[in-house]
């Protein structure tokens, strides 16, 4: 993969980063009346609010905000937190891990899942394990997964007891006990995941299979299995990496509120207690972090594609 | 459309007995929302404190909830909730994505580089996070609801129908058309609407039911009407019972499945039927 091409895609999202980063600046001034007096309650003196009003820049005009916030956003200053007075930027660094690791092992159990799923369904179309398979991604996909989660933890936390309702213990510090605790929060994400992936896996790969360099292969003697795995398997996981890259956003949606079923300190949990507690300024930050970091899985997913694809060669 | 076709239509989506029942769901439970009060053998916000916490029984067909509330009539009235935003959310977000995207795709140039880098900026945002965010500014009602999931949902239906716009605009018919002295509005009505329609149409069973999911997941979060008995408030009641009464979080969380698998049935047999060229997902 040349190096223009991937300077190309780089620039690209420019135009796109612009857009967010105004969304997301002009949040705060979106909200009816006065930010300042919205973040110091009802009972403020004016003479609360105009300091408060200076100190944030608010008399400034409005272009002049956006770059100034813009400036100090990258240079990872973000302000600091109306509520605790953190710095908002060390919350979400404290946080973020947490998050993604519950986003990346439930990807990862997904795909455990899909994969196989969708090629065994594809290459027995119309059999009982491809009805199987069908009929699993079809209510698969139709379950609320928070309320899988929580019908997971009435099964093997109420009933049988063999897994905790809530709590957390960060992988880092002790991994079994991590694992442990985060096994039913990702099997509740990792579910829906793989229903959507495993349609999408037999789709394609039933696509492939109609191809004929794959009659060829039989042709020239190889197994029907090896034939699917060796020649059939990469290009169809195409889809399928595109498909979890979209749907990294409703994963990311989906931590919120699976982290809020489970008690998981991660940045979804954040987002819902400052907007409960109003603190905008730590809501501006999380939801820009979450939204740089989508865009940037998306742009990982097309360079991915464009190297999976062995027709693409930029 | 002729008769023959009106025939074919009715005839191929008899045969395919799955949308057939995904069409039933939905329509079962449109029925069931506007007779509510007359199903329903209590009213939702009815509180019988010495009932409380029971388990399902003849009575109380899903049990009661902490304050002693009928769950079955809850879930009854809770459709109405879901069907009155979903249908909102799913209308206006089409409606409005399709003007835009028709406008962007005909006219391009300029305003449609700025209308797209912003539904991609749009698009650059998780769905949720993008409606809690709508919320938090702007408060937390079924307004506000139905606001914030129409704006996450239009630029599906604005990319759709500009890509349509996009491949239809330089057919030929199209040109000719012009060359006879068609106006804008006419081509766009005429010979570019129609064409955008059954993808529209297949779209818009697929944010229907995402609809229903995030409306649920917004109201267990906290946000919307707090005073209306929507499933997701249900199952958020639900969570601190979950040892003692867990059939407060089980019911009504199959009625958002059941009409989430409706919608899911019903555009998989339209996208059959609309667009056999589509690779079946």
């Amino acid at each position: 993969m040349s190096f223009s091409y991937l300077f190309k895609r780089l620039i690209a999202i420019i135009p796109v980063l612009v857009i967010v980063s105004l969304i997301t600046f002009s949040f705060i001034h979106l909200i009816p009346g006065d930010p300042a007096m919205a973040l110091l309650g009802i009972n403020a003196t004016p003479a609360q609010i105009n300091a408060l009003r200076s100190e944030m820049g608010l008399d400034q005009p409005l272009v002049l905000q956006y770059f100034n916030w813009l400036l100090r956003t990258f240079q990872g200053d973000m302000g600091v937190s109306y509520l605790s007075g953190r710095s908002i930027f060390q919350s979400v660094i404290e946080r973020l891990p947490h998050t993604l690791v519950l986003a990346l092992l439930s990807i990862f159990l997904s795909v455990l899942i899909a994969i196989p799923s969708g090629i065994i369904a594809a290459a027995r179309q119309n059999s009982i394990s491809d009805r199987f398979v069908m009929l699993f991604s079809l209510i698969g996909v139709s379950v609320p997964s928070f309320w899988l989660g929580i019908m997971l933890v009435i099964l093997f936390a109420v009933k049988l007891q063999w897994l905790p309702a809530s709590g957390y213990v960060s992988i880092f510090e002790d991994f079994s006990q991590g694992i442990y605790y985060l096994i039913l929060p990702t099997c509740s994400l990792a579910i829906v995941l793989a229903a959507v992936s495993a349609r999408m896996m037999r789709a394609s790969m039933l696509e492939i299979l109609r191809q004929d360099y794959i009659r060829t292969a039989r042709a020239k003697g190889l197994s029907r299995w090896a034939s699917i795995l060796k020649h059939g398997f990469k290009n169809s996981l195409i889809p399928v990496v595109t498909v979890i890259g979209i749907n990294f956003g409703w994963l990311l949606g989906g931590t919120v509120v699976i982290e809020t079923i489970f008690g998981i300190p991660g940045m979804g949990r954040l987002v819902i207690y400052s907007i409960m507690n109003r603190d905008y300024p730590m809501i501006q930050g999380v939801v820009l972090y979450m939204a740089v970091i989508y865009m940037l899985v998306n742009l990982l997913v097309d360079i991915l594609v464009t190297a999976l694809d062995s027709r693409i060669r930029y | 459309m002729t008769n023959l076709n009106r025939y074919r239509f009715y005839r191929s989506i008899k045969s395919n007995k799955l949308t057939l029942l995904g069409f039933a769901i939905i329509i079962i439970l449109t029925v069931i929302a506007l007779a509510a009060p007359f199903i329903a053998p209590f009213d939702p916000s009815d509180v019988h404190i010495t009932e409380r916490l029971k388990n399902p029984d003849l009575k109380y067909l899903m049990g009661t909830d902490e304050y002693g509330r009928d769950i079955f009539s809850r879930v009854i009235f809770g459709t109405r909730v879901s069907l009155q935003v979903s249908f909102l959310v799913t209308i206006i977000s089409t409606v409005i994505g399709t003007v835009i995207g028709l406008w962007s795709g005909y006219f391009g140039g300029v305003s449609d580089f700025i209308i797209m880098r912003t539904i991609d900026g749009l698009m650059s945002f998780p769905a949720l996070l993008l409606s809690l965010f709508i919320m938090a500014a702007f408060g937390s009602s079924t307004t506000n609801l139905i606001l914030a999931l129409s704006i996450v949902f239009i630029p599906n239906s604005a990319r759709l129908t500009r890509n349509a716009v996009l491949t239809i605009r330089e057919l030929e018919y199209v040109e000719s058309s012009r060359a006879c002295g068609a106006g804008t509005l006419r081509i766009m009505f005429d010979h570019i609407l129609p064409n955008c329609i059954p993808p529209l149409i297949i779209n818009s069973t697929v944010v229907f039911g995402y609809a229903i999911l995030s409306e649920a997941a917004l109201s267990f979060l906290g946000f919307g009407d707090s005073s209306i008995s929507s499933w997701g408030a249900i199952l958020s009641d639900g969570r601190d019972f979950i040892f003692q009464a867990p059939w407060i979080s089980i019911y009504p969380g199959i009625a958002i499945s059941i009409f989430v698998l409706g919608a899911n049935l019903t555009g998989d047999g339209l996208r059959d039927i609309l667009d056999p060229r589509m690779e079946k997902i």
